[in-house]
């Protein structure tokens, strides 16, 4: 039905599907497309008329074993609509999501499809954010029981080594324990930092300055590095951040030790600061091994390691509770043979300086 | 001879509390144990501390009740109060202690004693 004037104006008509956001297409009971609106093919990044004509599966060669293809052969074969959220991979690699409803026509099947991606990343960062909420309070249940059990064991360990001071054989074993405790307590420690409160704090840190610190306290570890590695600091000019600075440096060479441990063949990693909108900013980019996208998932998770005993999975969680702590957001960039760059981000001390 | 002083030290954990009162009598210090923050109290009357050593969470009274007590009795308003925690010391929990000194549990004994001389060379 139309009104009179754009009835039959097949041209104006196409222009108008031509403005839409939601891909529409019509294709044959063999799967040829028959008809395809600009967003459809820029949904398949294809121009239309690479598509039309050709059957789905000499365009997108692979397609007729995903599970959205056994969902439209359903649909062609009972003759029923269905709607399903598909995520497409491209030839490059490239990802993205698509809300599909899909509807039997006497020519074949029409499918209308949405780019989700904003949305379904989105929601994949709220989810990981929930997680590492979720992490932090159990993180902090555990912390609390294992101090309360550690407590007594290290007080009856040195009610033990100062009274057998006397028997020289001893002195061995109890350092011993006295060590592998420590190590106990230090690990509690780090679980306790993880859901810790924010605190307002007064003192301020100079990113620029903990860059430089950060550089000379990790050269020496990176010259001995074999191939060598190359630490640049490049510097901005950030305002002052409300973060303590030995906290923040903590965190700064935390990033530039996981950088040095990505760097097995050697390379370089850079060490920058700057502010924008959002805030100022410290960053550390390595050019290294980087991060599969199921690390990345989970690599600010406690305990997440893929370093086996080597490593404690405590790192990233702790820079993150610690940005986070303070308003801050870690911005987490990596891609496998491409290197990794982690940014922390934190909000301007601005207002709050000059408030006294 | 100088007397002793003497310890009132307040944990609910039995295992923690015999063997922080052996150590710190192995110090020279006179100990006083009890193990929740309302026998602490009974104790204090008692007693009569130099220096107050107690646990944050603890059944029946916990740290803020008790140095709220404390503090308010003028027989004990003065006594140093060094408050143990196994969580973090968050600026509320210490607003609501209000103890002279906030450590950690598990405890550092080394610091403990060196926290507890400082605070009787302080008040000579
Ligand atoms: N710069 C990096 N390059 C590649 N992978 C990294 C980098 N930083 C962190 N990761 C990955 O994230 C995981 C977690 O890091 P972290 O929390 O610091 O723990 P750990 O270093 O003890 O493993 C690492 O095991 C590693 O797989
Ligand atoms: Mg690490």
């Amino acid at each position: 039905m139309a009104h009179p004037g754009f009835h039959d104006d097949v041209e104006k008509l196409r222009g108008v599907m031509d403005t839409l956001r939601e891909g529409l297409q019509v294709l044959s009971q063999d799967w040829r497309y028959l008809y395809l609106n600009a967003a459809a093919a820029r949904h398949g990044r294809r121009r239309p008329e690479e598509l039309l004509g050709r059957t789905m599966l000499e365009c997108f060669p692979g397609i007729e074993h995903t599970p959205m293809f056994a969902r439209l052969e359903r649909c062609l074969r009972d003759q029923c609509t269905d709607q399903i959220e598909n995520e497409f991979v491209y030839a490059d690699g490239a990802r993205a999501w698509f809300e599909l409803r899909i509807q039997p026509t006497p020519e074949g099947l029409v499918v209308l499809s949405l780019d989700v991606s904003e949305r379904k990343q989105l929601e994949g960062a709220l989810r990981r954010a929930d997680r590492l909420t979720a992490l932090g309070q159990m993180a902090a249940g555990v912390a609390h029981n294992l101090g309360n059990i550690l407590n007594p064991l290290a007080l009856n360990l040195e009610l033990i080594a100062r009274r057998t001071r006397a028997d020289g054989s001893l002195s061995g074993p109890l350092d011993a324990m006295r060590g592998v405790l420590r190590h106990g307590i230090e690990t509690v420690s780090l679980l306790k930092d993880f859901n810790r409160e924010a605190t307002i704090s007064r003192v301020t840190a100079d990113l620029n300055a903990i860059a430089g610190e950060t550089a000379e306290l990790c050269s020496a570890a990176a010259v001995r590095r074999q191939p060598v590695v190359e630490i640049h600091v490049t510097v901005g000019d950030p305002p002052r951040v409300p973060v303590s600075p030995g906290e923040l440096l903590a965190a700064v060479v935390n990033l530039v030790t996981n950088a040095l441990d990505a760097l097995p063949e050697g390379g370089r990693i850079d060490v920058r600061t700057g502010h924008g909108s959002d805030g100022a900013w410290v960053e550390v980019e390595d050019d290294g091994v980087g991060m599969p996208e199921a690390v990345q998932a989970r690599a600010f998770e406690p305990f997440f390691t893929t370093k086996g005993d080597a490593g404690t999975g405590l790192g990233l969680a702790t820079v993150y509770a610690l940005v986070k702590r303070h308003g801050g957001e870690v911005q987490l960039r990596s891609g496998v043979g491409a290197g990794t760059s982690v940014r922390l981000v934190f909000p301007s001390s601005a207002e709050r300086a000059s408030g006294g | 001879m100088r007397m002793p002083h003497r310890i009132l030290l307040v944990e609910d954990d039995a295992i923690s509390r015999d063997a922080l009162a052996a150590l710190l009598v192995d110090d020279g210090y006179d100990v006083v144990a009890a193990p929740d923050g309302l026998d602490a109290l009974a104790a204090a009357a008692r007693a009569r501390p130099d220096l107050v050593v107690t646990d944050f969470q603890m059944p029946r009274m916990d740290a803020p009740a008790l140095v709220a007590r404390l503090r308010a009795d003028p027989t004990t308003r003065a006594v140093p109060i060094i408050a143990l925690s196994v969580d973090p010391w968050t600026a509320p929990m210490r607003a609501a202690t209000r103890a002279d000194v906030y450590l950690d549990k598990p405890l550092d004994v080394a610091a403990l004693s060196a926290c507890i001389r400082s605070q009787f060379d302080r008040r000579r």
